[in-house]
Protein backbone atom coordinates (compact mmCIF):
# COMPACT_ATOMS: atom_id res chain seq x y z
CA UNK A 1 0.00 0.00 0.00
CA UNK A 2 1.29 3.27 -1.42
CA UNK A 3 1.99 5.65 1.60
CA UNK A 4 -0.84 8.23 1.22
CA UNK A 5 -3.23 5.37 1.39
CA UNK A 6 -1.98 4.18 4.34
CA UNK A 7 -2.08 7.57 5.69
CA UNK A 8 -5.93 7.56 4.24
CA UNK A 9 -6.87 4.14 5.52
CA UNK A 10 -5.14 5.00 8.98
CA UNK A 11 -7.53 7.62 9.60
CA UNK A 12 -10.52 6.42 8.45
CA UNK A 13 -10.05 2.91 10.21
CA UNK A 14 -12.03 2.19 13.21
CA UNK A 15 -15.50 2.12 13.96
CA UNK A 16 -18.34 4.31 15.09
CA UNK A 17 -19.73 4.29 19.16
CA UNK A 18 -22.75 2.25 17.95
CA UNK A 19 -19.93 -0.68 16.83
CA UNK A 20 -19.23 -0.58 20.57
CA UNK A 21 -22.59 -0.83 22.06
CA UNK A 22 -23.78 -3.83 19.73
CA UNK A 23 -20.72 -5.94 20.45
CA UNK A 24 -21.15 -4.65 24.36
CA UNK A 25 -24.84 -3.77 25.42
CA UNK A 26 -23.63 -3.53 28.81
CA UNK A 27 -21.19 -0.74 28.08
CA UNK A 28 -24.20 1.90 28.00
CA UNK A 29 -24.09 2.85 31.27
CA UNK A 30 -20.39 4.02 30.88
CA UNK A 31 -21.44 5.63 27.74
CA UNK A 32 -24.02 7.19 28.99
CA UNK A 33 -21.91 8.34 31.64
CA UNK A 34 -19.19 9.29 29.42
CA UNK A 35 -21.57 11.48 26.99
CA UNK A 36 -23.34 13.08 29.89
CA UNK A 37 -19.88 14.57 31.62
CA UNK A 38 -18.80 15.74 28.06
CA UNK A 39 -22.72 17.63 28.07
CA UNK A 40 -22.13 19.22 31.81
CA UNK A 41 -18.75 19.29 32.54
CA UNK A 42 -17.19 20.74 28.93
CA UNK A 43 -20.16 21.90 27.11
CA UNK A 44 -22.40 23.71 29.30
CA UNK A 45 -19.83 24.81 32.33
CA UNK A 46 -17.29 26.20 30.00
CA UNK A 47 -17.96 26.64 25.96
CA UNK A 48 -21.69 28.21 26.06
CA UNK A 49 -20.00 31.01 26.91
CA UNK A 50 -18.51 31.47 23.43
CA UNK A 51 -21.14 33.78 21.72
CA UNK A 52 -21.58 35.76 24.54
CA UNK A 53 -17.42 36.36 24.20
CA UNK A 54 -18.12 37.13 20.54
CA UNK A 55 -21.22 39.69 21.95
CA UNK A 56 -18.71 41.04 23.82
CA UNK A 57 -15.78 41.41 21.06
CA UNK A 58 -18.22 43.16 18.87
CA UNK A 59 -19.52 45.37 21.27
CA UNK A 60 -15.59 46.49 21.81
CA UNK A 61 -14.30 44.76 24.80
CA UNK A 62 -11.88 42.29 24.36
CA UNK A 63 -11.36 41.37 28.21
CA UNK A 64 -13.77 38.13 27.65
CA UNK A 65 -11.67 36.73 25.11
CA UNK A 66 -8.75 36.40 27.19
CA UNK A 67 -10.81 35.24 30.13
CA UNK A 68 -12.54 32.31 28.03
CA UNK A 69 -8.95 31.66 26.23
CA UNK A 70 -7.86 30.52 29.82
CA UNK A 71 -10.51 28.27 30.89
CA UNK A 72 -10.72 26.74 27.68
CA UNK A 73 -6.92 25.80 26.77
CA UNK A 74 -4.29 24.67 28.76
CA UNK A 75 -4.10 21.17 30.49
CA UNK A 76 -6.79 22.37 32.91
CA UNK A 77 -9.13 23.87 30.11
CA UNK A 78 -12.33 22.49 28.48
CA UNK A 79 -10.88 20.89 25.71
CA UNK A 80 -8.41 19.16 27.97
CA UNK A 81 -11.24 17.83 29.28
CA UNK A 82 -12.84 17.04 26.41
CA UNK A 83 -9.82 15.01 25.08
CA UNK A 84 -9.89 13.29 28.36
CA UNK A 85 -13.48 11.55 28.19
CA UNK A 86 -12.36 10.86 24.75
CA UNK A 87 -9.72 8.71 25.39
CA UNK A 88 -12.13 7.26 28.34
CA UNK A 89 -14.09 6.58 25.26
CA UNK A 90 -11.22 4.51 23.58
CA UNK A 91 -10.35 2.51 26.12
CA UNK A 92 -13.78 1.23 26.89
CA UNK A 93 -13.99 0.30 23.11
CA UNK A 94 -10.33 -1.34 23.43
CA UNK A 95 -11.78 -3.20 26.61
CA UNK A 96 -14.22 -4.57 24.31
CA UNK A 97 -12.26 -5.45 21.23
CA UNK A 98 -13.41 -2.68 19.43
CA UNK A 99 -11.19 0.11 17.78
CA UNK A 100 -13.00 3.17 17.92
CA UNK A 101 -12.78 5.84 15.52
CA UNK A 102 -14.72 8.30 17.13
CA UNK A 103 -13.40 11.52 15.55
CA UNK A 104 -13.86 10.32 11.62
CA UNK A 105 -16.48 7.25 11.76
CA UNK A 106 -19.25 8.41 14.37
CA UNK A 107 -21.79 10.72 13.67
CA UNK A 108 -22.00 12.09 16.90
CA UNK A 109 -18.74 12.28 17.91
CA UNK A 110 -17.09 13.62 14.72
CA UNK A 111 -19.19 17.25 14.42
CA UNK A 112 -18.18 17.58 17.97
CA UNK A 113 -14.49 17.18 17.83
CA UNK A 114 -14.05 19.23 14.14
CA UNK A 115 -15.59 21.83 16.25
CA UNK A 116 -13.30 21.17 18.99
CA UNK A 117 -10.37 21.31 16.84
CA UNK A 118 -12.20 24.87 15.16
CA UNK A 119 -11.48 26.21 18.46
CA UNK A 120 -8.19 24.97 19.26
CA UNK A 121 -7.40 27.49 16.27
CA UNK A 122 -8.68 29.78 18.30
CA UNK A 123 -6.31 29.93 21.15
CA UNK A 124 -3.96 32.57 19.77
CA UNK A 125 -6.66 34.91 18.06
CA UNK A 126 -8.43 34.93 21.46
CA UNK A 127 -5.47 35.67 23.33
CA UNK A 128 -4.55 38.40 21.09
CA UNK A 129 -7.92 40.05 20.08
CA UNK A 130 -8.06 43.79 19.74
CA UNK A 131 -11.57 44.78 18.69
CA UNK A 132 -12.34 46.80 15.49
CA UNK A 133 -9.94 45.04 13.20
CA UNK A 134 -10.57 42.54 10.84
CA UNK A 135 -8.95 39.65 12.48
CA UNK A 136 -11.79 40.45 15.87
CA UNK A 137 -14.28 40.15 12.94
CA UNK A 138 -13.40 36.73 11.63
CA UNK A 139 -13.08 35.73 15.54
CA UNK A 140 -16.37 37.19 15.92
CA UNK A 141 -17.46 34.53 12.73
CA UNK A 142 -15.61 32.01 14.20
CA UNK A 143 -16.78 31.77 17.40
CA UNK A 144 -20.17 32.23 16.40
CA UNK A 145 -19.81 29.43 13.95
CA UNK A 146 -17.72 27.20 17.00
CA UNK A 147 -20.42 28.11 19.42
CA UNK A 148 -23.40 26.76 17.22
CA UNK A 149 -21.37 23.54 16.74
CA UNK A 150 -20.76 22.97 19.84
CA UNK A 151 -23.61 24.29 22.13
CA UNK A 152 -26.20 23.98 20.03
CA UNK A 153 -25.69 20.95 17.19
CA UNK A 154 -23.24 18.98 19.91
CA UNK A 155 -25.15 19.33 22.50
CA UNK A 156 -28.67 18.12 21.23
CA UNK A 157 -26.96 15.05 19.31
CA UNK A 158 -24.77 13.90 22.81
CA UNK A 159 -28.96 14.09 24.67
CA UNK A 160 -30.45 12.27 22.09
CA UNK A 161 -27.76 9.54 22.22
CA UNK A 162 -28.08 9.20 25.66
CA UNK A 163 -32.16 9.49 25.87
CA UNK A 164 -32.12 6.59 23.09
CA UNK A 165 -29.92 4.26 25.14
CA UNK A 166 -31.10 0.88 26.16
CA UNK A 167 -34.93 2.05 26.57
CA UNK A 168 -37.42 -1.03 26.96
CA UNK A 169 -40.98 -0.84 26.91
CA UNK A 170 -43.08 -2.30 29.77
CA UNK A 171 -46.51 -3.02 29.06
CA UNK A 172 -49.02 -6.17 30.06
CA UNK A 173 -47.98 -8.22 26.76
CA UNK A 174 -44.23 -8.14 28.09
CA UNK A 175 -45.34 -9.16 31.32
CA UNK A 176 -47.86 -12.00 30.10
CA UNK A 177 -44.96 -13.30 28.07
CA UNK A 178 -42.53 -14.37 30.82
CA UNK A 179 -45.38 -15.97 32.85
CA UNK A 180 -46.18 -18.33 29.33
CA UNK A 181 -42.22 -19.37 29.30
CA UNK A 182 -42.22 -19.86 33.09
CA UNK A 183 -45.92 -21.88 32.37
CA UNK A 184 -43.72 -23.76 29.64
CA UNK A 185 -41.01 -24.73 31.85
CA UNK A 186 -40.50 -28.75 32.52
CA UNK A 187 -41.31 -28.18 35.97
CA UNK A 188 -44.58 -26.52 35.28
CA UNK A 189 -46.08 -28.20 31.86
CA UNK A 190 -47.85 -30.82 32.95
CA UNK A 191 -49.54 -29.10 36.25
CA UNK A 192 -52.41 -27.01 36.83
CA UNK A 193 -50.83 -23.58 37.44
CA UNK A 194 -52.75 -20.91 39.43
CA UNK A 195 -54.66 -18.25 37.09
CA UNK A 196 -52.48 -15.40 36.07
CA UNK A 197 -54.48 -11.98 36.80
CA UNK A 198 -52.58 -8.82 35.07
CA UNK A 199 -53.61 -5.58 36.54
CA UNK A 200 -52.45 -2.30 34.44
CA UNK A 201 -52.08 1.24 35.55
CA UNK A 202 -53.07 2.52 31.69
CA UNK A 203 -53.64 6.69 33.34
CA UNK A 204 -49.78 7.54 33.06
CA UNK A 205 -49.76 6.58 29.54
CA UNK A 206 -46.37 4.39 28.25
CA UNK A 207 -44.12 3.13 30.35
CA UNK A 208 -40.03 2.65 29.94
CA UNK A 209 -37.27 1.57 31.92
CA UNK A 210 -33.87 1.61 30.92
CA UNK A 211 -32.78 -2.18 31.05
CA UNK A 212 -32.23 -4.82 28.42
CA UNK A 213 -35.42 -6.93 28.26
CA UNK A 214 -33.48 -10.21 28.96
CA UNK A 215 -32.40 -8.39 31.90
CA UNK A 216 -36.19 -7.67 32.82
CA UNK A 217 -37.44 -11.11 31.30
CA UNK A 218 -35.06 -12.92 33.97
CA UNK A 219 -35.64 -10.99 36.59
CA UNK A 220 -39.34 -11.87 36.18
CA UNK A 221 -39.50 -14.91 35.58
CA UNK A 222 -37.69 -16.04 38.33
CA UNK A 223 -40.10 -13.78 40.92
CA UNK A 224 -42.95 -15.73 38.80
CA UNK A 225 -40.85 -18.91 39.19
CA UNK A 226 -41.11 -18.71 43.14
CA UNK A 227 -44.56 -17.43 43.34
CA UNK A 228 -46.02 -20.44 41.31
CA UNK A 229 -43.86 -23.14 43.41
CA UNK A 230 -44.61 -21.60 46.73
CA UNK A 231 -48.62 -21.38 45.52
CA UNK A 232 -48.60 -24.91 43.68
CA UNK A 233 -46.89 -26.60 47.27
CA UNK A 234 -49.54 -24.48 49.52
CA UNK A 235 -52.43 -25.04 47.20
CA UNK A 236 -52.92 -21.02 47.22
CA UNK A 237 -55.02 -19.71 44.94
CA UNK A 238 -54.05 -16.97 42.24
CA UNK A 239 -50.81 -15.44 41.21
CA UNK A 240 -51.03 -11.59 40.41
CA UNK A 241 -49.11 -9.20 38.35
CA UNK A 242 -49.22 -5.20 38.47
CA UNK A 243 -47.68 -2.48 36.77
CA UNK A 244 -48.47 0.77 37.88
CA UNK A 245 -46.27 4.68 38.73
CA UNK A 246 -45.21 6.03 41.77
CA UNK A 247 -43.78 9.43 41.89
CA UNK A 248 -41.18 10.57 44.33
CA UNK A 249 -42.19 14.01 45.73
CA UNK A 250 -38.80 15.80 45.49
CA UNK A 251 -37.43 14.69 42.29
CA UNK A 252 -40.82 14.73 40.59
CA UNK A 253 -39.08 11.24 39.27
CA UNK A 254 -41.51 8.49 38.54
CA UNK A 255 -40.72 4.84 39.37
CA UNK A 256 -41.95 1.77 37.22
CA UNK A 257 -43.32 -0.88 39.81
CA UNK A 258 -43.93 -4.39 38.56
CA UNK A 259 -45.34 -6.25 41.81
CA UNK A 260 -45.50 -10.05 41.64
CA UNK A 261 -48.19 -11.35 44.16
CA UNK A 262 -49.06 -14.86 45.29
CA UNK A 263 -51.61 -16.18 48.04
CA UNK A 264 -49.06 -18.65 49.66
CA UNK A 265 -47.49 -18.17 53.30
CA UNK A 266 -43.55 -17.22 53.05
CA UNK A 267 -41.47 -15.89 56.03
CA UNK A 268 -39.61 -13.87 52.98
CA UNK A 269 -38.50 -10.78 54.00
CA UNK A 270 -36.92 -7.43 52.45
CA UNK A 271 -33.89 -8.02 55.02
CA UNK A 272 -33.65 -11.32 53.75
CA UNK A 273 -33.41 -10.39 50.46
CA UNK A 274 -31.03 -8.08 50.96
CA UNK A 275 -28.99 -10.21 53.41
CA UNK A 276 -29.06 -12.50 50.47
CA UNK A 277 -30.76 -15.15 52.70
CA UNK A 278 -32.35 -16.11 49.68
CA UNK A 279 -31.76 -19.13 46.59
CA UNK A 280 -29.48 -17.75 43.33
CA UNK A 281 -32.54 -16.73 41.15
CA UNK A 282 -33.54 -14.19 43.49
CA UNK A 283 -30.11 -13.18 44.19
CA UNK A 284 -29.45 -12.50 40.26
CA UNK A 285 -33.13 -10.42 40.43
CA UNK A 286 -31.20 -8.58 42.91
CA UNK A 287 -28.08 -8.16 41.01
CA UNK A 288 -30.16 -7.27 37.68
CA UNK A 289 -32.36 -4.57 39.61
CA UNK A 290 -29.31 -3.47 41.09
CA UNK A 291 -27.49 -2.93 37.97
CA UNK A 292 -30.51 -1.09 36.36
CA UNK A 293 -30.03 1.12 39.35
CA UNK A 294 -33.65 -0.22 41.34
CA UNK A 295 -34.81 -2.37 44.09
CA UNK A 296 -36.76 -5.48 44.63
CA UNK A 297 -38.72 -5.69 48.18
CA UNK A 298 -41.00 -7.56 49.79
CA UNK A 299 -44.63 -5.56 50.61
CA UNK A 300 -47.45 -6.55 51.87
CA UNK A 301 -50.36 -5.79 48.71
CA UNK A 302 -54.48 -6.15 49.55
CA UNK A 303 -56.15 -9.22 48.43
CA UNK A 304 -52.90 -11.04 48.44
CA UNK A 305 -50.33 -12.96 50.96
CA UNK A 306 -47.39 -11.00 49.79
CA UNK A 307 -46.10 -9.03 46.67
CA UNK A 308 -42.63 -8.80 45.79
CA UNK A 309 -42.20 -5.10 44.36
CA UNK A 310 -39.13 -4.79 41.24
CA UNK A 311 -38.93 -0.73 41.03
CA UNK A 312 -37.02 0.79 38.35
CA UNK A 313 -36.49 4.41 37.93
CA UNK A 314 -38.89 5.00 34.86
CA UNK A 315 -37.85 6.69 31.49
CA UNK A 316 -39.33 9.59 29.86
CA UNK A 317 -39.40 8.83 26.48
CA UNK A 318 -40.06 11.75 24.35
CA UNK A 319 -38.69 11.09 21.07
CA UNK A 320 -39.31 7.67 19.25
CA UNK A 321 -36.72 5.73 21.54
CA UNK A 322 -34.34 3.16 19.72
CA UNK A 323 -34.92 -0.63 20.55
CA UNK A 324 -33.70 -2.00 23.54
CA UNK A 325 -30.30 -3.55 23.20
CA UNK A 326 -29.44 -7.26 24.39
CA UNK B 1 -30.81 48.88 41.83
CA UNK B 2 -29.60 45.89 40.28
CA UNK B 3 -31.55 42.51 41.21
CA UNK B 4 -29.61 40.18 43.50
CA UNK B 5 -29.26 37.25 42.72
CA UNK B 6 -27.89 34.04 44.25
CA UNK B 7 -26.44 31.14 42.60
CA UNK B 8 -26.39 28.07 43.79
CA UNK B 9 -23.61 25.76 42.41
CA UNK B 10 -20.77 23.16 43.87
CA UNK B 11 -18.20 24.73 41.76
CA UNK B 12 -17.99 28.73 40.50
CA UNK B 13 -18.08 27.84 36.48
CA UNK B 14 -21.74 29.87 36.40
CA UNK B 15 -20.81 32.70 38.85
CA UNK B 16 -17.58 33.32 37.17
CA UNK B 17 -19.37 33.72 33.64
CA UNK B 18 -22.44 35.64 34.78
CA UNK B 19 -20.39 38.18 36.82
CA UNK B 20 -18.14 38.42 33.77
CA UNK B 21 -21.22 38.47 31.12
CA UNK B 22 -24.52 39.41 33.03
CA UNK B 23 -22.67 41.76 36.04
CA UNK B 24 -23.67 45.15 34.79
CA UNK B 25 -26.85 44.02 35.26
CA UNK B 26 -27.07 42.45 38.05
CA UNK B 27 -25.19 41.25 41.06
CA UNK B 28 -24.32 37.63 42.26
CA UNK B 29 -23.51 35.64 45.40
CA UNK B 30 -22.74 32.30 45.26
CA UNK B 31 -23.79 29.82 48.00
CA UNK B 32 -21.52 26.03 47.31
CA UNK B 33 -24.80 24.02 48.74
CA UNK B 34 -28.06 24.18 49.79
CA UNK B 35 -27.24 24.49 53.36
CA UNK B 36 -25.04 27.11 52.67
CA UNK B 37 -27.66 28.84 50.45
CA UNK B 38 -30.46 28.59 53.37
CA UNK B 39 -27.98 30.16 55.71
CA UNK B 40 -27.42 32.86 52.88
CA UNK B 41 -30.89 33.59 52.38
CA UNK B 42 -31.94 33.86 56.09
CA UNK B 43 -29.76 37.10 56.11
CA UNK B 44 -30.01 38.55 53.13
CA UNK B 45 -32.81 39.82 50.59
CA UNK B 46 -32.16 38.07 46.92
CA UNK B 47 -34.28 38.88 43.79
CA UNK B 48 -33.92 35.51 42.04
CA UNK B 49 -32.04 31.96 42.42
CA UNK B 50 -29.69 30.41 39.53
CA UNK B 51 -29.63 26.58 40.67
CA UNK B 52 -27.42 24.26 39.69
CA UNK B 53 -28.94 20.32 39.51
CA UNK B 54 -25.74 18.02 40.04
CA UNK B 55 -23.89 18.58 43.48
CA UNK B 56 -21.10 16.26 42.50
CA UNK B 57 -18.45 18.42 44.20
CA UNK B 58 -20.49 19.54 47.42
CA UNK B 59 -19.25 17.77 50.60
CA UNK B 60 -21.04 14.98 51.84
CA UNK B 61 -22.00 16.50 55.04
CA UNK B 62 -23.58 19.62 53.06
CA UNK B 63 -25.84 17.45 50.73
CA UNK B 64 -29.69 17.42 51.40
CA UNK B 65 -31.74 14.80 51.37
CA UNK B 66 -31.97 11.44 53.41
CA UNK B 67 -29.21 8.99 51.63
CA UNK B 68 -29.89 6.01 54.25
CA UNK B 69 -33.90 6.41 52.62
CA UNK B 70 -32.48 6.82 49.74
CA UNK B 71 -30.84 3.83 49.78
CA UNK B 72 -34.39 1.81 50.11
CA UNK B 73 -34.31 2.29 46.59
CA UNK B 74 -31.31 0.94 45.60
CA UNK B 75 -31.71 -2.13 47.59
CA UNK B 76 -30.12 -0.73 49.92
CA UNK B 77 -27.14 0.37 48.67
CA UNK B 78 -25.59 3.35 49.65
CA UNK B 79 -23.13 4.50 46.95
CA UNK B 80 -26.18 4.34 44.87
CA UNK B 81 -27.82 6.62 46.92
CA UNK B 82 -25.76 9.03 47.22
CA UNK B 83 -25.05 9.24 43.52
CA UNK B 84 -28.44 9.76 43.25
CA UNK B 85 -28.63 12.31 45.68
CA UNK B 86 -26.35 14.52 43.91
CA UNK B 87 -27.38 14.06 40.76
CA UNK B 88 -31.15 15.18 41.47
CA UNK B 89 -29.51 18.04 44.37
CA UNK B 90 -30.98 21.17 42.80
CA UNK B 91 -34.53 19.34 43.63
CA UNK B 92 -33.70 18.86 46.94
CA UNK B 93 -32.15 22.85 47.42
CA UNK B 94 -35.70 23.96 45.67
CA UNK B 95 -38.05 21.60 48.11
CA UNK B 96 -35.40 22.76 51.14
CA UNK B 97 -35.87 26.69 50.08
CA UNK B 98 -39.46 26.22 49.66
CA UNK B 99 -40.34 24.50 52.68
CA UNK B 100 -38.37 27.35 54.91
CA UNK B 101 -40.74 29.91 53.05
CA UNK B 102 -38.43 31.54 50.52
CA UNK B 103 -40.86 32.01 47.47
CA UNK B 104 -38.65 33.66 45.58
CA UNK B 105 -38.08 32.95 41.33
CA UNK B 106 -35.50 30.00 41.03
CA UNK B 107 -33.89 29.43 37.44
CA UNK B 108 -33.21 25.65 37.34
CA UNK B 109 -30.02 24.78 35.40
CA UNK B 110 -31.13 21.40 34.28
CA UNK B 111 -32.58 21.36 31.02
CA UNK B 112 -36.03 19.66 31.23
CA UNK B 113 -36.94 19.56 27.36
CA UNK B 114 -36.66 15.73 27.53
CA UNK B 115 -38.60 15.46 30.31
CA UNK B 116 -41.94 17.19 29.92
CA UNK B 117 -44.20 15.71 32.39
CA UNK B 118 -41.47 15.51 35.27
CA UNK B 119 -41.11 19.29 34.36
CA UNK B 120 -44.81 19.85 34.64
CA UNK B 121 -45.30 18.17 38.05
CA UNK B 122 -41.80 19.97 39.69
CA UNK B 123 -43.47 23.20 38.37
CA UNK B 124 -46.83 23.02 39.67
CA UNK B 125 -45.80 22.54 43.24
CA UNK B 126 -42.35 24.77 43.21
CA UNK B 127 -44.06 28.52 42.84
CA UNK B 128 -42.12 30.45 40.39
CA UNK B 129 -39.76 28.92 38.60
CA UNK B 130 -38.04 28.13 35.02
CA UNK B 131 -35.35 26.19 34.07
CA UNK B 132 -32.37 26.71 31.14
CA UNK B 133 -31.92 24.60 28.29
CA UNK B 134 -28.57 22.78 28.08
CA UNK B 135 -27.24 25.41 25.22
CA UNK B 136 -28.00 28.31 27.37
CA UNK B 137 -25.24 30.66 27.39
CA UNK B 138 -25.45 34.60 29.40
CA UNK B 139 -27.53 36.08 27.54
CA UNK B 140 -30.56 33.74 27.80
CA UNK B 141 -29.63 33.12 31.31
CA UNK B 142 -30.45 37.22 31.53
CA UNK B 143 -33.71 36.85 29.48
CA UNK B 144 -34.67 34.10 31.70
CA UNK B 145 -34.02 36.05 35.04
CA UNK B 146 -35.67 38.85 33.85
CA UNK B 147 -38.87 37.32 33.05
CA UNK B 148 -38.89 35.43 36.17
CA UNK B 149 -37.74 38.80 37.97
CA UNK B 150 -40.80 40.73 35.91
Amino acid sequence: MSLPLLIRWRRRAGAPLKRLIDREPQSWREVARIGSAIRHEVLKHRTSVLASVADALEAGDAEPARWAAARLFGPNGALADLDGYLRELDALGRAHGVRLNLAVRDPVFAPLVASARRLRGLRRPLARARPGTRAARRLVRELRIVSRGLNTEAVGALGRLIAGLCVLRVDEPLLRGVYDAVAQEPAFREQELPPLTVTADRREGDLHVRMFRSDLQDVLANLLRNAIQASLAAGADGVGLVLEVEEDEVTALDSVVIAVCDRAPSKLTTARLRGRYVARGLGLAMDLTNRAGGSIRVAPREGWAKALEVRLPRAEVVREPRPALG
Amino acid sequence: MAPRVLVIEDGSEYTESYERFLGADFRFRRAGSGVQALALLAGEPFDAVVLDMRFDRAPEGELLGDVDEIAERFNGDLVQARQFVEDHQGTYVLAALREAGHALPVLLSYDFGGEPRRWERLAARSGSVAYLADEAGPSEVAAALRRLIG
